[in-house]
């Protein structure tokens, strides 16, 4: 008998064995490139998903780094140092060498970016070699007339460009950069009238000395020598009624200084016909006239802007912000009789565009700087003025402030006996000054207010 | 013969029976995975949209107030109500939350003045600083009509003709009324536009989405998925916070509920 073949090993089904176990191994290698096929797209899914992310976060760092550089740029301009960001032609220190000079210099870095452009950079330490800020300085437009100069800052207005870079993304940001003037003079007297002489009559009981409100009050016996008078017209000085005229300080005058009655003394340098000095002009802030809603007391009509007293005692109060941003009013004219008040209570930036009688002043903080009264009215230098363009008053001789009225004449009401601050005027009244002037050093730390800010993108708007 | 060389029904079963638990284990399997995967798609799409929402908004919000009057919005702005001195308007949108219309400039000028302006002149002739955009696609007298010249000067364009544009310095008086002071010729021309952010659903579009309206025509959809938008003052006008919620396209099969997301953003605004 013919042996049975082994059913699991015949001989004849070597080839269909072999044909079985291919089959397994093109199904394992099929679901094995399913599987591995699944698996990178998954992976290339996440790291897609994580690039994105990552380029978000990046995106954000780059502009809290932008932000960065802004914040230094602008600590940097408000601190005092000798040679920097302290003269009185407003940015133009920081603006030569392409808008990284003078206070920008503590910044970092010069470097010429990609843009052409010459910057101020600094590298964020402990990270990859590029991340960080660079910041420059530009002019905005403010030329009148002639052809623009971009190194020339005649409104103390610039604007500051900040790049900030982390990895590969960058974020751009610009900010409008606004300061007070720095003139250093307690009396600064900006027009000189052809027809008018002397622009400046100091009187017997004039005086000026300075004080610094950041150490202390004023105080006669401490006081110190920097109540400088500048004027850019002809100065007499006359020590009448048997008081002297003293200036505790330099005087300087663009015409000539005379000394028509002694005793008169001029502690510091007496300057004749000295280079004027440029006081930046006050751009007028309406009409249209905001709410103006913090003030309290008073009646205010919006649609003129004018504000004044309703009964003859009232006080007008007008809330006050912090010294770096102090609370901004505008009006077309304040209008104030009898025995009524103007109160602030923080910092206050007051706007006039016409002329205006403020009346009782007190400025609650007792730091000039938080009161300042700034006046657009333009008296040119023509004909006298027949009436001040801004009248300012205090409550027992008193006065602390900063007056920027370069264009107007300013003239006190009733009898000031000590002004505590700056004044700024065309010219102050032409019947003299009789006050004791105290100028504050603190005025000439520069005070640079924030305005504008916006990220710049290249994008074409709808 | 042919016989002899098949299985026996038992070996079939040997193999049949692991090999059908095999594939339905693997079926069940690839099935939950699948799902997971559907899901988890959804949660990353909706964790996208609330990210690109938030960008939107808080960019937007965070630039409320460039270049803006101090104040008399509502008398420079004529084509968005609800403006008075705050460059940031809230108006409820029930249970989407708030509709934030945001006054902000442009981010870059849009034009510059070709020729010199003297004081007083009411009429600046410019040219557009897009090759892409013509005066007349930059400026009109409604939604396009408040400029900022230099960085002190607004103005409202009250017509425009080929490169000329006719412009009001104080809308609160008749006639129109020039600038008090001269310009150079290339002075920049910055645009102040309003931005509406508001949450809406479609008979299109049933999920709601971010929808950006800036005056011109049917608003666009910027974001899906967004069912919620939230701004609070947390220090008037200067510190707001902002929060949007988004939710997925489908349910949770597990719970029977959409699910959702919150973001929330604390805001300084920069002007």
């Amino acid at each position: 008998m013919k042996p049975r073949p082994h059913r699991r090993h015949p001989p004849e089904s070597t080839g269909q064995a072999s044909q079985q176990s291919g089959f397994a191994l093109i199904v394992v290698i099929l679901l094995m490139a399913l599987l591995l096929s699944l698996g990178a797209v998954g992976a290339r899914t996440a790291q897609v998903e994580l690039k994105i992310a990552g380029n978000d976060l990046r995106s954000r760092q780059a502009l809290e780094v932008a932000e960065a550089g802004l914040d230094h740029a602008v600590a940097a301009l408000r601190l005092l140092r000798a040679g920097r960001n302290a003269a009185s032609d407003g940015f133009n220190d920081e603006l030569s060498d392409g808008g990284t000079s003078g206070g920008l210099t503590a910044v970092g870095t010069l470097t010429t970016l990609a843009d052409g452009n010459a910057y101020r950079c600094n590298s964020l330490s402990q990270q990859r070699d590029g991340d960080g800020y660079c910041v420059r300085m530009v002019d905005n437009d403010d030329e009148t007339a002639g052809a623009d100069d971009p190194t020339d800052d005649l409104d103390n207005t610039v604007v500051l460009i900040s790049r900030g870079s982390v990895a590969n993304a960058e974020r751009i940001v610009e900010l409008r950069l606004t300061r007070a003037p720095v003139y250093g003079c307690v009396l600064c007297s900006n027009l000189d009238y052809p027809l008018l002489a002397p622009d400046v009559a100091l009187l017997g009981g004039f005086s000026t000395d300075s004080f610094d409100s950041r150490i202390a009050s004023y105080d006669a016996a401490s006081s110190a020598s920097e109540g400088h008078v500048i004027a850019n017209g002809a100065v007499t000085m006359s020590g009448t009624g048997g008081l002297p005229v003293t200036v505790h300080g330099d005087l300087s005058a663009g015409a000539d200084v005379q000394s028509l009655t002694p005793p008169t003394t001029v502690s510091g340098a007496t300057r004749q016909y000295a280079a004027p000095t440029r006081f930046a002009p006050v751009p007028a802030c309406g009409p249209p006239y905001p709410g103006n809603s913090g003030i309290s007391g008073g009646l205010y009509d919006s649609t003129t802007g004018t504000l004044s007293n309703v009964g003859a005692n009232e006080v007008i109060q007008l809330a006050g912000g912090p010294p770096d941003s102090p609370t901004q009013y505008c009006f077309g004219a304040i209008q104030m009789t009898g025995n009524s008040r103007l109160q602030t209570n923080g910092a206050v930036h007051l706007r006039l565009t016409r002329p205006s009688t403020l009346l009782g002043i007190v400025n609650a903080t007792g730091i000039p700087a938080d009161l300042r009264i700034s006046s657009s009215v333009d008296q040119p230098p023509i004909f006298m003025p027949a009436s001040p363009g801004l009248t300012i008053g205090g409550v027992a001789g008193q006065l602390t402030m900063v007056v920027d009225a370069p264009n107007a004449m300013v003239g006190f009401a009733g009898a000031i006996s000590d002004f505590y601050g700056q004044l700024i005027t065309g010219i102050p009244p032409t019947t003299g000054v009789t006050t004791h002037m105290h100028y504050d050093k603190a005025l000439d730390t520069p005070q640079i207010f924030r305005r504008g800010w916006r990220e710049l993108r290249n994008h074409p708007p709808s | 013969m042919r016989n002899q060389n098949g299985t026996t029904l038992f070996e079939m079963l040997a193999v049949l029976v692991p090999a059908t638990m095999l594939a339905l284990g693997a079926t069940s399997f690839f099935s939950a995975q699948n799902r997971a995967h559907l899901q988890q798609d959804q949660l990353v799409a909706m964790e996208n949209n609330l990210r690109a929402a938030m960008g939107i908004v808080s960019d937007t919000v965070r630039s409320a107030g460039c270049g803006t009057p101090d104040s008399n919005l509502d008398a420079w702005i004529s084509w968005a109500s609800g403006f008075t001195d705050r460059p940031i308007h809230l108006a409820s949108n029930g249970t989407y939350g708030d509709t934030i219309s945001i006054v902000a400039c442009t981010p870059l000028p849009v034009a510059r003045t070709t020729n010199f302006a003297a004081a007083g002149s009411t009429e600046i002739s410019v040219d557009s600083e897009y090759s892409t955009l013509s005066v007349a696609a930059l400026f009109n007298s409604s939604d396009k009509s408040l400029v900022l010249i230099g960085d002190t000067q607004h103005a409202v364009v009250t017509s425009v003709s080929g490169a000329n544009l006719s412009i009001d310095t104080d809308p609160t008086t008749p006639g129109n009324q020039g600038p008090p002071r001269a310009f150079l010729a290339g002075t920049p021309i910055t645009r102040i536009d309003v931005t509406v952010f508001t949450v809406a659903s479609t008979t299109i579009d049933p999920l709601p989405g971010l929808l950006i309206d800036k005056y011109r025509g049917a608003p666009l959809r910027a974001a899906e998925g967004i069912v919620q938008l939230r701004l609070s003052s947390v220090a008037a006008g200067r510190h707001y916070r902002l929060a949007v919620t988004a939710r997925a396209e489908r349910r949770d099969p597990g719970t029977g509920q959409f699910p959702t997301r919150t973001l929330v953003s604390d805001i300084h605004l920069r002007n």
